[in-house]
């Protein structure tokens, strides 16, 4: 305080440490080194200003243990005023902590002998008992031959409460992490997956080497290799679906300080929590995921995921009925496999589902990878995948369905039809009864070279074609309700030879090379003969039309017996039938005849006729190669009855 | 040799037909338009043969068929149509209970009919009861 009264250049000396620091020294020596070093003085007090507002705590003491000076980050720091700390021995105060001397002592000592010494960290305490944590430096000052230790202090608690934060933070990302990667693994299964998890958390405890873990989860458990169940434990429940499934355990091997939870850390507590959590949910998603696989694996609707108008997933129903592989799906434009005239519909039906404007399916054509043309029924619903929305489609190929419902109508056409026809001919045979009698009537009492003659010959030969079509008629509404009792055993090859001599005179006025072959073994099989008779010469009448015109002119009738059917295959190596016309041959009054040559119901009787006998027949033809029908029968069962 | 014919049928061509057909043969022919008229007629004369439409209104074939045989007929009786399925089985069961009967398929040709009544009128067949 005396050089304050003397140096009145310097107006806040009175709260310099600087000046503290060198209060003791000679009042005369320093008096005189300010008149020597006069320009030393601005510097002079640069340096105690800088020493005062330090933010490190900074305090001299002298070599008796005095504390000679301070500066405010100090008294902040320790809680003690400066009048508390100047003056004071040092070791008096009780700021340092006993066990902490020799430490310090051993700092000291290496200061005197000049050696550069490393910072300290050191507990003191504060004047209100509090703990704190300080990193410490020392320098030995020699100031006028008198040497003055010189520390600076710095509180580190907060730092180093940061710091172990920071590493417990760390050790917490690492294992979690460590969980993610591990259910991130492509192919992993659930229980290697718990496995690595339960490797894994040994290393983000305090004490890994004497760490320990294990997971049970219903029946199935999971430890590390030195797993063994001590009285130091930590442990969390896992639960899915708001149930308890299981817990993860963490052991230590061997006793530790106390700390907040046993030997465990109060993170190391969230930690396992966390860990709990984790491996519930990651359980209940890999069981949703293997429930999804195995649903749109197994499933035989087809069904498909898409965003932004591609395909992202499509399940092997949807990559059979479309015929792309995955590969080629994936990224695909999903409206490229409409067929172009749709695409709009589509789009617009989408779009509508799934604002929730339309609940019906809708349906559309497809091209398939292999050309094919399917008709499709679907249903799109919003969703979310790999964490963006997607629509989810599902895809039904209806192509046969559809086909079939078209052939039920087609039947249901054809049996009214049947039923009219068959009313209708009632009705006409009457009239045409007395328009035929007529005739004959007439021509009986007309002489041969009348005029008239031929006319009435006319009306009679067409009669009877008429009376011919309306009998077709009733023989096709007929065969539907043929009773049993008409069916008798019956040898195919009689039938045959039946048929043959009856359109002998056809065949060979036609030139026609006929052919038949009966197989040795072929048994006889139920049958109306009747009817038998009429498909026989139906079919055979049809070849001998078809071979009109045709340079070679063949039939060939092949009987043979397959398991339980006589096969009867008819083929003719006449003009063919086109192929669009296939599929109308068994419709009645479908004919390629010239009209007035055909009623166009040979073929529709003729399956009318098998189907009644349980059978089935097929055609096969190539326009200018000839056609083949192909005909089964079964051998035991007495006609479709039923 | 003459035989007394009948044809029932309520369709007046179809009974012409039968006129005109056996025009000339020198067979008396006669014909009912129902199957009432038709028994009643047959209590009355001795015919050689009789021909029946399958469906009539009133008493059809079967009912008629049925009440011939009880008024004591036992010459052929030829039951004309187009095609029988809704009479089967009736006609099945008139078979089993001793009724003879033959079934002619309409349209009928005039040929066909004198040969039938030609074959009747020279071994004037008979059905035993």
């Amino acid at each position: 305080m005396r050089v304050i009264s003397k140096t009145q250049k310097q107006p806040i000396t009175e709260l310099m440490p600087a000046q503290q620091q060198i209060g003791d020294l000679e009042e005369s020596e320093l008096e005189q080194k300010r008149i020597i070093n006069r320009p030393m003085t601005e510097a002079e007090d640069l340096y105690r200003k800088m020493i005062e507002f330090s933010p490190d705590g900074i305090i001299t003491v002298d070599m008796k243990g005095v504390i000679r000076s301070c500066n405010t980050a100090e008294t902040t720091m320790l809680g003690y005023s400066k009048d508390e700390l100047v003056g004071n021995h040092f070791s008096k105060l009780g700021v340092m902590r006993l066990m902490d001397f020799p430490k310090y002592m051993s700092l000291f000592t290496s200061a005197l002998k000049g050696e550069i010494t490393k910072p300290l960290e050191l507990t003191f305490y504060r004047k209100d008992g509090t703990p704190i944590l300080i990193d410490v430096r020392i320098n030995l000052l020699n100031i006028s031959g008198n040497t003055i230790l010189q520390a600076t202090s710095r509180d580190i608690t907060e730092r180093k409460r940061a710091e172990h934060d920071m590493r417990e933070r760390i050790k917490e990302l690492d294992c979690l992490g460590g969980i993610a990667s591990i259910a991130a693994g492509p192919h992993i299964t659930l229980n290697e997956m718990y496995q690595k998890v339960v490797n894994l958390l040994p290393k983000s405890w305090q004490y890994p080497e004497i760490a320990c873990a294990r997971v049970t989860l219903g029946e199935k458990e999971f430890k590390t290799d030195n797993f063994n169940a001590t009285a130091w434990k930590q442990s969390a429940d896992i639960n899915m679906e708001n149930r308890k499934e299981g817990t993860v355990e963490v052991y230590y091997l061997k006793a530790r300080p106390e700390l907040d939870e046993g030997p465990f850390l109060k993170e190391e507590r969230q930690l396992i929590n966390t860990v709990g959590g984790m491996l519930g949910s990651l359980a209940e998603r890999k069981q949703m995921e293997d429930l999804f696989k195995v649903l749109t694996l197994n499933s035989p609707v087809g069904i498909y995921i898409i965003q932004k108008g591609r395909f992202q997933f499509a399940n092997p129903q949807f990559q059979k009925d479309t015929g792309y592989s995955e590969n080629e799906l994936l990224g695909m434009d999903s409206l490229s496999l409409v067929i172009p005239e749709d695409r709009e519909v589509v789009r617009e039906n989408a779009v509508r589902m799934l604002k929730g404007e339309r609940s019906a399916p809708y349906e559309y054509m497809v091209n398939t990878r292999g050309g094919d043309i399917k008709r499709i029924f679907e249903i799109v619903s919003s969703t979310q995948y790999r964490g963006t929305r997607a629509t989810l489609g599902y895809f039904l190929d209806i192509t046969e369905q559809r086909k079939m419902e078209l052939q039920l109508v087609r039947t249901e056409k054809m049996s009214a039809l049947g039923t009219m026809a068959a009313g209708v001919a009632h009705e006409l045979l009457n009239p045409m009864t007395g328009m035929l009698n007529f005739a004959q009537y007439c021509l009986k009492r007309t002489a041969r070279d009348d005029p008239r003659y031929s006319a009435l010959q006319d009306i009679e030969r067409e009669t009877k074609r008429c009376a011919d079509i309306v009998s077709n008629l009733t023989t096709f509404s007929r065969v539907e309700n043929q009773g049993e009792e008409r069916y008798q055993k019956e040898s195919l090859a009689t039938i045959i030879e039946r048929v043959v001599r009856l359109l002998s005179y056809r065949i060979k006025q036609e030139q026609v090379s006929l052919s038949h072959h009966v197989a040795e073994g072929t048994p006889k099989i139920w049958m109306v003969v009747n009817s038998m008779q009429q498909v026989l010469l139906n079919l055979t009448s049809n070849d001998l039309d078809a071979l009109i015109g045709s340079p070679k002119k063949e039939i060939h009738i092949e009987v043979h017996r397959k398991g339980g059917f006589v096969h009867l295959v008819i083929t003719d190596s006449g003009c063919g039938i086109a192929h669009e016309n296939l599929e109308k041959i068994y419709d009645p009054f479908f004919t390629t005849k010239p009209i007035g040559e055909g009623t166009g119901l040979g073929l529709s009787t003729v399956r009318s006729i098998i189907n009644s006998h349980g059978g089935n027949i097929t055609c096969e033809s190539k326009l200018g190669v000839g056609t083949t029908f192909k005909i089964l029968l079964p051998v035991e069962a007495k006609g479709g009855v039923g | 040799m003459s035989i007394n014919i009948l044809v029932v049928d309520d369709e007046e061509v179809i009974r012409k037909s039968f006129i005109l057909a056996l025009d000339g043969t020198g067979y008396n022919v006669e014909t009912a338009e129902s199957g009432v008229k038709g028994i009643k007629r047959a209590q009355e004369i001795n015919f050689d043969l009789i021909f029946l439409d399958l469906r009539m209104p009133g008493l059809d074939s079967v009912e008629t068929l049925r009440g011939l045989w009880e008024v004591g007929q036992t010459v052929p009786i030829y039951i004309t149509t187009a095609f029988y399925d809704d009479f089967l089985a009736r006609l099945q069961k008139a078979a089993e209970d001793g009724i003879s009967f033959y079934l002619l398929k309409k349209p009928v040709d005039g040929d066909e009919i004198r040969s039938i009544a030609q074959v009747q009128a020279q071994h004037r067949i008979r059905f035993s009861r």
